[in-house]
């Protein structure tokens, strides 16, 4: 019951969010064409990208690319971000030894490694994937550091107390444990990956969903833009969701996950 | 088991520990040639850029 109230309160929000939309620029035309594009300029650019193309491709051309990067990216900084993050929070002399390195790497604006990316990496995907890595690596690792520094103490005593080997303590207490933080950590990745992916592609993409918001600024098609733009917030929403699905499936013993 | 806090003298070991483990590794890619020099300057060209630009201008003003 909760479940549909929510979600048709969402839907009655989208609703009133697209009358207001015609309201302001077809009916009233308080706001021009030239600053925000009325539904019929949007729908006219959907239709052009999906059927004919923009950009050198199709949207499903530019979205499965945007996509694919954007997965790679965030699945390399999972990978390498959340073990190192539980190793800093497990033991104190790695945090001691790694945070100097990454206190300063850190404040990086992501977007700053881009000339650097491509002077490695080149024009093609990898610089890409290496800046939406970072972008997405350090949420991953201050996470899950947190999410293993925040697990109750008589937790960590019980276990000592108990013996339990070490392999097992990191396997049954301090994943599951730091787990709900890790995940926390894995949204806002996620969303950095997103944020950058778009940013990266705007420097020589040859097809993605940053290509075609650069080449509609450049073509003044503010239609186009707002068909990118929503294309990019409808995936992110998208794997935003899949991850919460996953979060739900491997905390099923965490209240705060439950509706 | 997760350690117990560390002193402050260890931490420092630790952290210049790190710290000169990431610069060490970042002078042998630079220095050694198998990252090309235009690629990945060594980090005593870095800093001595760094103070440079403190009083030489690039890009239309000084680091300041």
């Amino acid at each position: 019951m909760i479940g549909r109230r929510r979600i048709a309160i969402g839907w009655a929000t989208l609703a009133s969010l697209v009358l207001l939309w015609f309201a302001l620029t077809t009916w009233t035309g308080i706001v021009s064409a030239g600053r925000f594009p009325a539904p019929a300029d949007f729908w006219f650019s959907l239709v052009q990208i999906t059927t004919r193309g923009y950009a050198g491709g199709e949207l499903f051309t530019h979205a499965l690319h945007s996509l694919i990067l954007v997965i790679i990216g965030f699945l390399v900084a999972v990978t390498s971000g959340v073990p190192l993050g539980l190793w800093m929070g497990w033991s104190r002399r790695a945090e001691a030894a790694v945070n100097p390195v990454f206190l300063i790497i850190r404040p990086i604006p992501p977007l700053a490694w881009i000339p650097l990316a491509i002077l490695w990496l080149g024009l093609g995907d990898a610089a890409k994937i290496m800046v939406i890595w970072f972008a997405a690596f350090v949420p991953s690792v201050i996470n899950s550091f947190s999410g293993v520094r925040t697990i109750e103490r008589p937790i960590i005593e019980a276990a000592r107390m108990l013996g339990t080997p070490r392999w097992r303590f990191v396997i049954e207490i301090l994943v599951p444990a730091a787990a709900p933080m890790i995940f926390t950590g894995l949204r806002l990745s996620l969303q950095a990956a997103w944020t950058t992916l778009v940013a990266a592609e705007l420097v020589g993409a040859l097809v993605g969903l940053g290509l075609v918001l650069n080449m509609a600024q450049q073509d003044i098609y503010p239609g186009m833009i707002l068909v990118g733009m929503l294309a990019v917030g409808v995936l992110g929403f998208g794997t935003t969701w899949v991850l919460g699905r996953a979060e739900r499936r491997a905390l099923v013993w965490n209240m705060a996950t439950r509706d | 088991m997760i350690d117990q806090p560390l002193k402050l003298r260890e931490t420092i070991a630790y952290g210049l520990t790190g710290l000169g483990l990431f610069i060490g590794i970042w002078t042998l890619l630079s220095v050694s040639g198998l990252v090309p020099y235009q690629f990945l300057p060594a980090p005593l060209d870095v800093i001595a850029r760094f103070f440079a630009l403190l009083t030489t201008p690039f890009a239309g003003a000084t680091l300041p």
